[in-house]
């Protein structure tokens, strides 16, 4: 199979700059073992073989490849923040900002996303950004006064390994960012088995959980709207056609009239998007959500005030 | 690792039902994702395969296998759902002129699952090696029966389960019920459906009373009463805890590594499936 060494390099090459690119863009222990089983199983020659795991036992610890990686995600993010922030400077956020996701999504459909909010200054807006995926911007929330500058939860898709990057704006208009990065389970996220007609029955269903303990006059509040968030990469048979996108695009909360926050949506949300936030209520505390999806559906709700504990 | 495909060993666990056992991995170059329970059940007249196999090369295994037992044409296959392990071998039978059946919402379910199937499976497999998906053209909504001369399969379509598209067999003659995935034994169940419909469907199958049962992963044959108790358990530990964690406002990332961790010594890849089946649970049943 094998005649000499020279004769085959560039076969032999091209299999560890593919095994080597593959551990390092997803490398973790179980993918390492199943390449180094696949090299001991494959039928060529022992010399070979043994060439194969000394030079893959390099790669993965080849420092100036992760580099490679860690420059394509610089890269990349660099990309990303000019388009989004042309020339203004993004501080990083030290521990003023915090990310909370998991090492590794469990479900790449649904990340569950936490931001710390622990800046000086007021927060006026908070970007969320999944940089690897097709449309990486998650979603902007701008918030208002109500809005308690603690802490916001959201649930995004994943669609490969990635950098997640939280980008918060102050009244003064300087930018912070954080960063973390998440790895994925078998792929990107699988698209939901739902049957359209039953989703289109539930759209814009809306529920409001806050919770009684109120700690001083700030509460914690779950917002959750029943939405696909089609992001038009499923097939409709029915039509055979791709179900176009679908998203909520805009979301707008208020408590007795005062702006808790106003969020502009993407596809890279969840379906049914649960969005976690406090705020202090205003007036009786009454809620109203006004959201469109871009289709341009609109649904709104109101939610009587808590009865006094 | 990839060679010519070469006849399986099959286990003939009742008479001219043969099944061959998938390993308790997850899909790799090396498994050709072969980790599914799939197999044959031979008539006076023809062949029904369940679950053509995880790829071109575990079908075209499964080919070899019934050529070596019977020389009978291969009139069906049935396609117990719409995961990849179970279905992606259908077009190496593709020559045998089969009819292709499956759960009314198979075709749907293809078509939103397909081409994200598909990639995946290429990436761990290779191009050549994936094989692809036929679409069915017997679709059961409810219940059909088919015949392979003097033995009568009957297939019933069931509501949401683990997935949406979920079909079993039960061969009259033996009473032996081909599960697919509505039956996991010491495999780690997957939820890609509905976990309350799984469970009032594993109460419809017990009221068929069959004592024994071919799971989609597990031995290739089992008791049924115990190997339904183990999952109904699952599954009920699953959806009580997850209950509680919401109705405490406990929040889906705690639930996910904290719910059903009392089961972690019963099934194998536990770590692989548990969590993700909480977020799954967890996001049906907030909207309760």
């Amino acid at each position: 199979m094998f005649g000499s060494l020279s004769e085959h390099w560039p076969v032999v090459w091209s299999m560890l700059g593919g095994v080597a690119e593959g551990m390092l863009r997803h490398y973790d222990a179980k993918c390492a073992a199943r390449f180094i089983i696949m090299i001991v199983e494959h039928p060529v020659k022992a010399c070979i073989k043994t060439l194969l795991l000394a030079i893959v036992a390099c790669g993965a610890t080849l420092p100036a490849r992760a580099d490679a990686k860690d420059d394509d995600a610089r890269d990349r993010w660099e990309l990303l923040r000019s388009t989004m922030f042309g020339g203004r400077t993004v501080h990083d956020a030290g521990d003023q900002l915090h990310l909370v996701i998991p090492e590794r999504a469990l479900d790449a459909a649904l990340v569950p996303v936490t931001v710390e909010l622990n800046l000086p200054t007021r927060v006026t807006a908070i970007s969320l950004v999944v940089d690897n995926n097709p449309s990486p911007l998650a979603g902007t929330f701008r918030f208002g006064p109500a809005f308690t500058q603690k802490f916001l939860k959201v649930r995004v898709r994943v669609n490969d390994y990635t950098l997640i990057h939280a980008v918060a704006e102050t009244e003064d208009g300087v930018l912070y960012t954080t960063s973390r990065y998440i790895k994925v389970s078998g792929g990107c996220s699988a698209p939901g088995l739902g049957n359209p007609a039953e989703v289109l029955a539930r759209i814009g269903r809306m529920q409001f959980r806050r919770t009684r303990a109120v700690e001083g006059v700030k509460v914690p509040a779950e917002l959750m709207i029943s939405h696909p968030n089609y992001n038009g990469m499923q097939m409709d048979r029915a039509k055979s056609n791709f179900t176009p996108a679908r998203y909520l695009q805009n979301v707008t909360v208020t408590t007795g009239g005062v702006s808790i926050f106003d969020l502009e949506g993407d596809i890279s949300m969840s379906e049914d998007p649960v969005i976690g936030f406090g705020y202090t209520p205003a007036d009786d505390g009454a809620i109203d959500i006004l959201a469109r999806d871009s289709m341009g559906s609109v649904f709104s709700r109101h939610f009587e005030a808590l009865p006094q504990s | 690792m990839a060679g010519a495909p070469t006849a399986v060993r099959l286990a003939e666990v009742a008479p001219g039902i043969h099944i061959r056992q998938g390993v308790t991995e997850d899909a790799t170059a090396a498994n050709s994702d072969a980790i599914a329970n799939i197999g044959f059940i031979v008539g006076r007249d023809a062949v029904a395969v369940v679950d053509p196999g995880g790829s071109f090369d575990d079908g075209q295994s499964l080919l070899l296998a019934i050529r070596q037992v019977t020389e009978l044409p291969i009139r069906y296959v049935v396609q117990s759902h719409v995961h990849p392990d179970h279905v992606f071998g259908a077009a190496a039978f593709q020559a045998e002129g089969p009819v292709f059946v499956g759960h009314a919402n198979l075709p749907q379910a293809f078509e939103a699952r397909g081409s994200y199937y598909q990639q995946g499976l290429e990436k761990i497999l290779g191009v050549g090696r994936a094989g692809r998906l036929v679409t069915p053209s017997l679709l059961v909504r409810d219940q059909i029966e088919i015949d392979l001369g003097e033995r009568r399969l009957t297939l019933t379509a069931h509501p949401t389960a683990h997935t949406n598209c979920d079909l079993s067999v039960v061969d009259r003659w033996t009473n032996v019920l081909l599960a697919g995935d509505l039956l996991f034994v010491d495999r780690a169940p997957s939820i890609d459906g509905d976990l309350r419909g799984w469970l009032s469907q594993l109460t419809a199958l017990d009221a068929l009373k069959v004592r024994a049962a071919v799971p989609g992963h597990g031995p290739a044959l089992v008791k049924w009463q115990d190997a339904v108790g183990n999952l109904q358990r699952y599954l009920t530990v699953l959806l009580n805890e997850t209950r509680a964690a919401i109705d405490r406002g406990m929040p889906i990332e705690e639930a996910a590594t904290t719910v059903g961790l009392s089961e972690r010594g019963n099934w194998a890849l536990f770590d692989d499936y548990n969590g993700r089946n909480v977020i799954e649970a967890y996001r049906r049943l907030e909207w309760e």
